[in-house]
């Protein structure tokens, strides 16, 4: 035989591998194959829970996970008028960062993007968490110095941006055309490499299968159309399945914030856009990071299908519905084929619409309500998503012990009446 | 293109109008608390169904006004803003008002 | 208006259009009207008025234009001896050539007829004082707003191409205005034929020209459009005096 000297760790590597195939040959041998269910069939409706949580999409399976987890607080309904993950969460584009402007915002989602780092293991569920970075271009000499000083914040915060020339975006997206000779000449780009998307599926089954298996109850269908408030506390929720008592509520409905706000009594800093966005085929992989461009409101990027996710700004005026528009569609095309000439030859394979609850300042609206152990999660705009672990975790701390976790407590809805906005407008990737 | 009819210009493609937020019948600024001002600037009915809102016809800088089906994106109709505001509040009192933070 | 070419030197003191350069490029020849170079001809004056009755794109944007905008702008006007349009997005044509158009209740913009001279424009400029009982007030449009033409056969179907507004002759008669957007801009567009020559005024923030300019040329391509002067559009209002008689 061949006389090589031998590398230890290949054979280890080897065997580990092994062990995938017998496992994969052991279940295929297998007579049955039993159906995983991740979640709790619906049963019925109780009378009375300790708390309900209005909204079953990524943030309230994450606050209800949260509840259960840390806080051992299992009596909980998360109840939702259509289904699991259904409305916006199934709808948004999936990106995840925290390169913002405020200390405020870039602390906060920093704590979300280094929970989503986690969130496979902790699930032991793949979330389909992909480190591809995020890259914001810079078309004005405003642009760049908002920039540096976006930068400046996050490396203060222990958040890496990083101000980058063209030359460095060139070599950090080979597809992105950087040719003096366009309408809008990229001048520089805002590179932060926490930047990150998941499968947004992903992240609510996992939340909601955690929570359900420490005792959370799921149920969809159930439609809040009325909350019962006592002498200004908050004591129970109608639904279509009937009334539940409670001790406690969280409002976690991105799209309906205003609508469910309103049966408590309240009015919200918020109107509702719709927000656009729409795929091309599967193509090979050309694109790695997450590229946007706040000036030609646009933002892209290839998912690890192959299909480019091409988003931009939200509809001109507010609309509670999910129409795609073919005005939108013409206008991400044009604004995409700026940056990315290439795919003009790519087609289109779908498009849609999400509602996306603006707040004045761009940032959200969550914490205490003018009621008492009612809970408000909302004004998530076009930056929800990225939020859904750490606003899980803070909101679930606070809803357990009734104290105001630091993180959060300046995005609270009394910050309108002391006029202290958290100013993301200029941060917020091309909705403005 | 949906279109939105413009008293001034008749009907014209949306994307000719600028959307102006809710029309909301404006407090006294001098009278009211700082929340109620907080919640004139800031809130919003944010209504699912009939609304009343400010657009404004770009090239002709028209501010008008438009009740609109926020669920199902209808337009009922539109109209010239002298309709609620049938005067200009030129009295002495709102002149005495305005002037009323400056001190004597 | 009847003078031979002119000859622009470095330090004249006459008004030039936005445009001018390109023009002095592609060989224009000017003549001073009022106290601006206009376009006068690019070609021989038969093949430009042959051009312009097919589709042509003219630079007005010298021409004298004013308006007058306040509750009491009608009145104001009225009395100046003007004949006034009844209601908005109409205009009216003056007896000497003038057009008066009205952009909304209270605003009115007067446009410089294209031959004779100017001088009851001036007139009502110096006659106007804020100190006037009647509230109207001085808009100085002269430098504010581009003032194009898009003359011939061919300009309606040449517009509706960036044009959302349906500009055919029913819907759209002459002394008609739109307030309308084209390529994202803001542009007021009044029909005014030369004769049975189909003509549409467009005026813009005039910072805006040289975009509309390349916008309008590059519409006009597939039409075999090209830049005509001045004096093809006079030679078009002649002809319907003519043929009227």
């Amino acid at each position: 035989m061949f006389d090589v000297p031998v590398d230890e760790s290949l054979i280890s590597l080897s065997i580990r591998e092994l062990q995938v195939p017998f496992g994969l040959l052991k279940y295929g041998l297998r007579k049955r194959y039993p159906a995983q269910h991740h979640f709790t069939p619906s049963k019925k409706l109780k009378q009375h829970y300790d708390v309900v949580i209005i909204g079953a999409g990524g943030h309230g399976s994450s606050i209800a996970y949260y509840l259960a987890k840390y806080h051992g607080i299992t009596d909980v309904a998360l109840i939702d008028k259509g289904y699991l993950g259904g409305g916006n969460t199934a709808r948004n584009t999936a990106v995840i960062r925290s390169n913002y402007l405020t200390p405020e915002s870039v602390s906060f989602y920093r704590d979300s993007v280094r929970l989503y780092q986690g969130l496979s293991n902790e699930f032991d569920y793949n979330i389909m968490m992909e480190n591809r970075g995020q890259l914001t271009l810079a078309h004005s000499d405003a642009a760049i110095r908002n920039f540096r000083w976006r930068a400046e914040v996050n490396k203060h915060l222990g958040v890496r941006s990083e101000l980058v020339d063209r030359k460095t975006i060139g070599e950090i997206v080979p597809s992105l055309s950087v040719t003096e000779d366009a309408r809008f000449p990229i001048l520089a780009g805002l590179w932060h490499e926490d930047g990150a998307t998941a499968r947004h599926d992903a992240v609510v089954w996992g939340y909601a299968r955690g929570a359900c298996q420490r005792g959370v109850e799921l149920h969809q269908l159930t439609e809040a159309q009325g909350i019962d408030i006592d002498q200004g506390r908050v004591v129970g929720v109608h639904t279509n399945r009937g009334r539940i008592r409670c001790a406690a509520v969280v409002q976690a409905v991105a799209g309906a914030s205003s609508t469910v706000g309103r049966m408590a009594g309240l009015q919200l800093p918020i109107h509702s856009f719709p927000l656009q966005a729409m795929v091309t085929q599967p193509y090979k992989p050309v694109l790695t990071p997450h590229v946007s461009s706040p000036h030609v409101h646009v933002y892209v990027h290839q998912t690890s299908r192959g299909e480019f996710v091409i988003g931009g700004g939200s509809d001109p005026y507010p609309l509670y519905g999910t129409r795609a528009t073919l005005e939108q569609r013409e206008k991400l095309s044009g604004a995409v084929l700026e940056l990315f000439p290439f795919l003009a030859q790519a087609r289109v394979l779908r498009q849609w619409a999400g509602t996306t609850d603006m707040t004045p300042d761009y940032s959200p609206v969550m914490g205490l309500s003018p009621i008492k152990n009612y809970y408000l999660d909302a004004g998530w705009g076009t930056w929800g998503f990225k939020a859904t672990p750490i606003c899980g975790k803070t909101m679930a701390e606070l809803v357990a012990t009734g104290r105001v976790p630091d993180l959060i407590k300046p995005f609270e809805l009394e910050r309108f009446y002391r006029f202290e906005q958290i100013n993301e407008a200029g941060s917020t990737a091309a909705s403005h | 293109m949906k279109q939105l009819c413009c008293p001034l210009n008749g009907l014209r493609n949306i994307s000719e109008f600028l959307y102006g937020g809710e029309y909301h019948a404006k407090p006294d600024q001098i009278s009211c608390s700082a929340r109620d001002w907080a919640e004139h600037v800031f809130f919003d009915e944010n209504n699912a169904g009939l609304v009343i809102e400010w657009w404004c016809h770009l090239p002709t800088s028209y501010w008008f006004l438009v009740e609109r089906n926020t669920v199902s994106d209808e337009i009922l109709r539109s109209f010239p803003c002298s309709d609620i505001y049938k005067q200009r509040d030129d009295s002495p009192a709102s002149a005495s008002r305005d002037k009323g933070g400056q001190g004597e | 208006m009847d003078q031979s070419p002119l000859t622009l030197v470095p330090g004249s003191l006459l008004r030039r259009s936005p445009l001018y350069r390109r023009h002095a490029e592609t060989g224009a020849s000017f003549r001073q009207v009022d106290d601006c170079a206009v376009p006068y001809r690019f070609r021989s004056h038969q093949e430009d008025t042959d051009m312009a009755r097919q589709l042509g794109l003219v630079d007005l944007c010298g021409l004298t234009k004013v308006g007058y905008k306040g509750p009491g702008a009608s009145l104001w006007l009225g009395q100046e001896g003007l004949l006034l349009p009844a209601e908005p997005n109409l205009a009216v044509l003056q007896p000497d050539g003038m057009l008066v158009a009205r952009l909304s209740l209270d605003e009115f913009l007067v446009l410089r007829n294209l031959e004779s001279d100017s001088s009851l424009i001036c007139d009502m400029e110096s006659a106007w004082s804020l100190d006037s009982a009647v509230q109207t007030y001085l808009l100085p449009r002269r430098d504010s707003h581009c003032w194009l033409a898009v003359v011939g056969a061919e300009a309606r179907q040449m517009l509706s191409k960036i044009c959302a507004i349906n500009l055919h002759l029913d819907e759209f008669p002459n002394l008609k205005i739109a307030q309308t957007i084209i390529a994202d801009l803001s542009v007021i567009i009044i029909r005014h034929d030369l004769g049975l020559t189909p003509c549409f005024y467009l005026l813009a923030d005039v910072a805006l020209t040289e975009y509309l300019w390349e916008v309008l040329q590059d519409a006009m391509d597939e039409f075999a459009g090209a830049t005509v002067g001045l004096a093809a559009l006079l030679t078009l209002k002649t002809l319907l005096v003519e043929s009227s008689k």
